[in-house]
């Protein structure tokens, strides 16, 4: 389905991005603001995730429990999520309802009330959530490793910030954030659906084209020094299962050698899914699965390249194939990579590679929340047809290349590898020896 | 003149109905219904066959499961390689998994790799050869999974609520996903003869919704299933949901060095086959599902800060499932969490709702249609519903109808029929 984006930067600095689709009659409305952990520092950490959780507490014209109830009793669906480059949020209503959505957004974008009661109930919830997370061995693993990666970027730290800072911070920092990033400069507004393009822009101009403009916040750059040397993380911790992770300097999605590491997962991985929202494909005739799942040292295996605006990370791994050795399976895990930087792959696996994101860019963009989330993602990067040429762009990809970013960027030095140690393992004959 | 009344109802949106649904029978009992969608390039095959744990000796638990992870390890025309460079070389998926009364199976392709898929699904399901290395391989995966399993309180608490929630001869006391000890005694032996009796195409559904013309469908599913003969043999009748009497029967799993703890709190509950399944599903919503997880939600998050997440569910489907609270908090906060729990279902059952909140819960039921219909998987989810559940063809025609006709003392009774706050299994996980 062909369909024309419009694009347009309101005065106060608000940039628009307009997708009209017909096909079903809904619209999903997603308000991006350009901050993420990668603007946070020691002390405020969590500090983004956590106003977006006070976004929904309700501003000066409506109460968190209002909120949640207008939009729910029009039959749409809600939410809003934060990472290391955006905090985002969402509406997703019958088209005839989004007007709501509009007000709604536009009221918070300036009126969220931050009422210091509602600041330590919230707390409490994201110290559960946080809970929640550190249940699994896996992002204990993940914390560890993405500290130890990196010394000085603010990625270093989890998106939803550290314990401590989850305590101590107070309603001040909070508002003090909101009040820095959450302005029109700073903001894009992404649309998909059942809509005019001109109506729709008529309606934000009304909504949010009168919210004061304040200038778009600078940004410390902030730049992660070459790292010399693997690194390497051991978590201790309940269970039987061991995890491996090898995770490795990756670069950012504008450099010309993203597509060609999006490749490289591809063959060595399976190709990810391009919905935001899960999905995807299995990956059991990825090299990684066939070397390492069918040879019996891995229970499963994947890994992922994240398209960040600074450079971040790309990581491999799986969990361990229960009674295995922890260092022979990062043998052979080791073994897959070395080929890669050795040998070129084949056409064949290329074009393999192009056939499966072609796929999941037909199956990604078939709801209208997808659709307003690449929209926008691709404005947070800089750059507007950073999805709509994602195909393209890997086509173009050539098998040296896969070689090339093979060996520059999965290197020993360049890597942080980590274990998740299952304190209630049984120690195998092969391990002991 | 049913399209017609169709579309005055929902102007803008085609909801899929008897009157745009093709629907046709094999010689052999599989039955299949088709609704086209052009709007992308994409066909979604999903359905069903009669197939599950249900079908299992006690010491066999997690056979079906076991069985329905294998089919695509073998065939007789396909290496278990071949099978999967073929799938994701498309880049689509296919997956079969079994329930307890059924075996499940979809298909997300590109419409023009829909013939394909389609034999895939039909050797997977018809021929599938059981290598004795292939089952090796995914044994030892299962036994992974259920390590981690062991390790994950959410599943710890699931699998202690339905022991205690069900007795040890009702299909529910038993994990479908099986034990470590079910898992490494069951043979090939028994994989081959479980397929072989239980799997037939009489009662079988398949959805197939996309671009896809009704016909050219029709004609790649005779291809493909219309010489199979299986048949299989009668099901005894359903177990009867027991009930739960005797005042709070507890449990704790203790799994040191978990920050947060699991907590159910629950019973055997409705089927969507029940009479009052609507009034039970706009009365849940109110309490524990609407907006920030109704009542619950309003309470013990946004008020108390208690939890991350609390929400109530029925589970339920053809046969009885249970009706449970799921929250996860800090240890220490475990007894506050169960005690507000406890009080709001006694507020439900004492005292009416408000009539604005059950406008608002019903405006959401049907207001809510159109996103569930945006994609080819949300409208197959919704046919295989209506077949699963026995419901018309129409179910959505007059769903809207049904809905608004739920009154405040609909709600009332009932909670007052399945909400019992003195009689409940309650299951913590954690340290």
């Amino acid at each position: 389905m062909p369909a024309t984006v419009t694009r347009k930067v309101l005065k106060n600095g608000l940039t628009v991005v307009l997708k009209p689709m017909h096909s079903a009659p809904v619209i999903s409305f997603c308000v991006w603001y350009r901050v993420g952990s990668r603007n946070e520092h020691l002390g405020i950490t969590g500090a983004s995730h956590w106003v977006e959780h006070m976004m929904f507490k309700g501003t000066r014209k409506y109460s968190e429990s209002e909120l949640d109830r207008l939009v729910s009793r029009e039959g749409g669906v809600r939410n809003a999520f934060t990472w290391v480059d955006f905090t985002a949020y969402y509406e997703t209503m019958p088209a005839d309802k989004i007007d709501l959505a509009i007000e709604l957004e536009a009221d918070r974008m300036v009126n969220s009330v931050f009422d210091p009661k509602e600041v330590e109930s919230e707390r409490t919830v994201i110290i559960n959530e946080r809970e929640m997370y550190e249940n699994s061995p896996g992002f204990r693993l993940s914390e560890e490793m993405q500290a130890a990666a990196f010394r000085v970027h603010p990625y270093r730290h989890e998106v939803i910030g550290h314990v401590s800072d989850l305590r101590n911070m107070t309603r001040d920092d909070l508002f003090a954030h909101y009040k820095r990033y959450y302005t029109p400069a700073n903001a894009i507004v992404a649309v998909a659906g059942d809509f005019s393009a001109r109506n729709m822009l008529a309606k934000i101009q009304k909504h949010f084209g009168r919210i004061k403009s304040t200038p778009r916040p600078p940004h410390r750059r902030v730049e992660e020094p070459p790292q010399k040397g693997e690194r390497r993380v051991i978590v201790r911790g309940e269970g039987e299962t061991h995890y491996i992770s090898i995770a490795f300097h990756a670069p950012s999605a504008a450099h010309p050698d993203y597509f060609a590491l999006v490749a490289l997962d591809s063959v060595l991985c399976g190709a990810s899914g391009l919905s935001f929202f899960g999905g995807g494909t299995s990956n059991r005739s990825s090299r990684l699965s066939r070397a390492l799942v069918d040879g019996g040292w891995l229970a499963d295996a994947g890994g992922g390249v994240t398209p960040t605006l600074d450079p971040f990370v790309y990581t491999i791994g799986g969990t361990v194939m229960p009674g295995k050795d922890i260092r022979a399976v990062e043998h052979a895990l080791w073994a897959e990579i070395d080929r890669l930087r050795t040998e070129p792959v084949t056409q064949a696996e290329l074009d393999k590679a192009i056939k499966q994101t072609r796929a999941q860019v037909a199956f990604g963009t078939e709801t209208v929340t997808n659709q307003a989330f690449w929209l926008g993602f691709a404005e947070v990067l800089n750059d507007h047809d950073w999805f709509g040429s994602f195909v393209d762009r890997l086509g173009k990809v050539t098998i040296a290349d896969v070689q090339r970013v093979a060996n520059r960027y999965l290197s020993r030095d360049n890597a942080t590898i980590g274990v998740y140690q299952a304190d209630g393992a049984p120690q195998t004959a092969e391990a002991q020896a | 003149m049913k399209r017609r009344a169709a579309r005055s109802r929902a102007p803008r949106m085609s909801l899929p109905h008897s009157g745009n649904i093709a629907q046709f029978e094999l010689a052999n009992g599989m039955r299949v219904h088709v609704y086209e969608n052009f709007a992308s390039p994409a066909v979604v095959v999903s359905g069903y066959l009669l197939a599950g744990s249900y079908d299992e000796a006690r010491e066999q638990a997690g056979l079906a499961g076991f069985v329905s992870d294998c089919l695509l390890r073998g065939t007789r025309n396909y290496r278990y390689e071949q099978i999967f460079e073929q799938i994701e070389s498309i880049g689509a998926s296919l997956s079969i998994n079994s329930g307890v009364l059924t075996t499940g199976f979809f298909s997300k392709s590109l419409a023009e790799d829909l013939p394909a898929q389609l034999t895939l699904l039909g050797e997977a399901l018809m021929h599938p050869t059981f290598p004795a290395d292939e089952i090796e391989k995914e044994r030892a995966e299962w036994l992974s999974g259920l390590q981690e399993r062991a390790n994950n309180p959410r599943a710890m608490a699931g699998l202690a609520f339905y022991e205690l929630a069900y007795p040890s001869q009702h299909p529910y006391h038993y994990s479908n996903d099986g034990y470590p000890e079910t898992a490494r005694a069951l043979t090939r032996d028994a994989l081959v003869q479980f397929h072989q009796r239980y799997f037939a195409p009489s009662g079988a559904h398949i959805v197939i919704v996309g671009a896809v013309k009704a016909a050219d469908a029709r004609a790649h599913v005779e291809r493909v299933f219309g010489a199979w003969t299986a048949t299989r043999p009668e099901r005894r009748p359903q177990e009867r949901a027991p009930v739960l009497n005797g005042g709070p029967r507890r449990k704790h799993v203790n799994m040191p060095g978990k920050s947060q703890t699991s907590v159910l709190l629950g019973y055997p509950g409705a089927s969507q086959l029940d009479p009052d399944w609507v009034s039970c599903s706009l009365m849940n919503s109110i309490l524990g599902q609407f907006g920030m997880y109704g009542r619950l939600g309003e309470r013990v998050r946004k008020e108390e800060g208690l939890v991350y997440y609390i929400g109530s569910r029925f589970e339920g489907g053809t046969m009885p499932g249970p009706w449970l609270i799921s929250a996860g908090t800090s240890p220490g906060n475990v007894d506050r969490v169960i005690e507000i729990a406890r009080a709001e279902m006694r507020r439900m059952r004492d005292r009416n709702v408000r009539a604005g909140e059950l406008e608002d819960n019903k405006r959401y039921f049907t207001g809510v249609l159109p996103l569930q219909m945006e994609t080819n998987e949300g409208i197959a989810g919704q046919i295989v519903n209506m077949l699963r559940y026995k419901r018309p063809l129409d179910h959505l025609l007059t769903y809207s109808e049904r809905i608004n006709a739920v009154t405040v003392a609909d709600i009332r009774a009932a909670a007052r029929k399945w909400l019992d706050p003195d009689n409940f299994v309650l299951v913590t996980a954690g340290s």
